[in-house]
């Protein structure tokens, strides 16, 4: 008949346990780990005491995955105020902005970002071949012609 | 998204300079003026900021057509300086931008091109010369191109009009072309860039 575990060495085993089971470990590979008898761990999972365990490290790693996170957006807004500092990266920025002006794709303009999809289907003189030149400064004051 | 390996599977929804982009049936070979070209956007400016490869490529085409020695005007200095200087024409390059000119310059000067050009920096309300042969119109941002339209399509009978995808831009070249007496022609087949950008001739009616 095996011995019966004493409380300090049951409570030791459902750490064991409880840390190999929230890695995903099997508790065969965890008693194979710790060279452990097979069936070692039986009858602890239902102990409520384990299911204590199991939730406070549980707990217990959410709030250093959270704390990593915190860490990590403070980093990630250092590289992010370093980048926009440095003048090689402002001037990729500067060209980029660049582009996406001259190709319409202003933050501003509403309009544009509408035609912008068009740019390549749409002969842009198809819209503006034959207006008066009153349609035209319209259409460059309002970005749209009148009656539209 | 994993790009189609084939580019003969690729479907025709695909824009054609996007796959030349992607490096497929590239139609521009590894000419001098490409090389310049991709030197110039590496070193001097970048391909965003400088006049498309296609662009360039017609103007190298059209400034093989002026007389050598024509003067030709360049409104927004940069690679297509360099292009029409080439070909021997006198350029009179004008820039918002007196730190950019300046850039120019020193490249001209190091492509022993720098006898050919005159240089003039730009302020809106600054008068616009005339008389030349032909003129390149890609200066300074969209909003101030308006005000200076129509004394560039004054200034020449053919006038290159850069970014005229752009609507702000097509809508002041057609303004301009209004006072001027001049008809639009589009270079979208000619001169459409990855980026969907192409030019416009502003021509004498």
């Amino acid at each position: 008949m095996p011995r019966k575990a004493t409380p300090a060495r049951r409570r030791k085993l459902m750490i064991l346990l409880a840390e190999g089971q929230a890695q995903g470990k099997t508790q065969a590979a965890i008693a194979r780990e710790h060279g452990l008898k097979q069936g070692v761990f039986a009858g602890l999972v239902a102990d409520p005491e384990y299911q204590a365990i199991l939730d406070g490290l549980i707990k217990d790693r959410r709030s250093r995955v959270l704390m990593q996170m915190e860490v990590m957006s403070a980093l990630a807004l250092k590289a992010h105020v370093d980048i926009m500092q440095d003048p090689s990266h402002r001037d990729r920025l500067a060209a980029a902005e660049s582009i996406l002006d001259r190709t319409g794709m202003s933050k501003t303009s509403k309009v544009q970002q509408t035609t912008v999809a068009a740019v390549g289907v749409t002969p842009v003189t198809a819209d503006f071949q034959g207006r008066s030149l009153a349609d035209l400064e319209h259409y460059a004051t309002h970005g749209r012609f009148p009656g539209e | 998204m994993t790009l189609p390996k084939d580019p003969k599977r690729v479907t025709h929804s695909i824009h054609k300079s996007s796959l030349r982009r992607m490096g497929w049936g590239d139609p521009h070979p590894k000419t001098p003026l490409r090389a310049a070209w991709e030197w110039y956007c590496t070193t001097v400016s970048n391909d965003v900021m400088a006049i498309s490869l296609e662009a360039a490529i017609w103007l190298d085409d059209h400034a093989r057509t002026l007389p050598a020695g024509a003067s030709v005007l360049d409104l927004g200095s940069g690679f297509s300086t360099w292009v029409l200087a080439r070909h021997g024409l006198r350029v009179h390059t004008m820039d918002t931008d007196a730190v950019w000119l300046e850039r120019t310059l020193q490249w001209l000067q190091r492509e022993s091109m720098a006898g050919l050009v005159t240089s003039q920096v730009w302020a809106p309300g600054d008068p616009i010369p005339v008389g030349f042969a032909f003129a390149s119109a890609d200066m300074g941002e969209r909003r101030i191109r308006s005000i200076y339209y129509a004394d560039a399509f004054r200034a020449a009978p053919v006038v290159f009009v850069d970014d005229f995808n752009d609507r702000a831009v097509s809508c002041a070249a057609y303004k301009a072309a209004h006072q001027t007496g001049k008809r639009i022609q589009e270079l979208g087949a000619e001169t459409r860039d990855g980026f969907g950008r192409f030019g416009a001739l502003a021509v004498d009616l």
